[in-house]
């Protein structure tokens, strides 16, 4: 296994693992691989999803996950936008704009 | 007295609200207005829809005169549209202390190409007065109330969190 993939492990429920399993005998590939591949396009989806974008970004207002974390879900230049307006809930920046 | 640079869609979520004392004569009151011509052929454009957004814009107009009114060069590098590419380059070119936009999907780029102009979004400004004494909390609530009702910001999660801020006030 290269080293940038991470083993995990999780419970599913039977149904849902023998359809993958059933899934990845027609396509000549693995369990793993239709895990990944559905993985992927629910992240994908999901955060094409405007509700869930304003989720993830409240998440971050909320410091409940990181700049980094945030870049990860919803890219470079849609958390650059959240991370401008984070700082425009700050109340020394609107101290400081009361102040001017 | 403190310069500001307004792009339309802040000055449209401003104008919509008519409860005294409306944001939009404050917002005159308080800052030197400036304008860029885009910016004011924007809101003529919007200001002859019937709807909430062209009732605002004429509000607006109204309140400018010549003198909150610059021309000023675009920056064709500049990737967005004409109205907020002149205000960038009007708040630039004059070192003016307050940028004010309602743009949430291209604030991270408007942020980066502003030089020493500090960003502010509405309910920011609405905030800072709160803070300023000329508009108690619960006064901002119902602007903000307004403007969130008519610009369909119900869903961003930005808009609540300063809407909360202002009710633990």
């Amino acid at each position: 296994m290269s080293s940038d993939k991470k083993r995990v492990q999780f419970r599913a429920p039977h149904r849902l693992v023998d359809r993958a399993d059933a899934l990845a005998t027609v396509l000549g590939s693995d369990r793993t691989e239709v895990l990944v591949t559905a993985l992927r396009e629910y992240l994908r989806d999901a955060t094409h999803d405007d509700d869930l974008k304003q989720e993830i970004a409240a998440a971050y207002y909320d410091d409940e996950i990181t700049f980094e974390q945030l870049t990860e879900l919803v890219g470079r230049e849609e958390a650059a936008n959240f991370r401008v307006l984070k700082r425009q809930l700050d109340d020394e920046y609107i101290n400081e704009i009361a102040e001017l | 007295m403190t310069e500001l640079v307004a792009d339309t869609s802040a000055l449209v979520s401003l104008g919509i609200v008519t409860s005294e004392p409306t944001p939009l004569r404050l917002l005159e009151a308080e800052y030197d207005l400036l304008v860029p011509d885009e910016v004011y052929r924007e809101l003529e454009e919007l200001a002859s829809y019937e709807d909430d957004h062209g009732r605002a814009a004429t509000r607006i107009l109204d309140r400018l005169g010549d003198d909150h009114r610059q021309s000023v060069e675009l920056d064709h590098e500049f990737p967005l549209d004409d109205g907020e590419n002149a205000a960038v380059s009007l708040a630039n070119e004059r070192g003016s202390n307050l940028f004010l936009c309602d743009e949430f999907n291209s604030l991270g780029l408007i942020h980066a190409s502003l030089a020493d102009t500090r960003l502010v979004t509405t309910p920011t400004l609405l905030s800072s007065f709160t803070q300023r004494g000329l508009l108690t909390a619960a006064e901002t609530v119902s602007v903000l109330d307004s403007i969130t009702a008519a610009r369909s910001w119900d869903g961003n999660s930005y808009v609540q969190r300063a809407r909360s801020r202002l009710e633990t006030d």
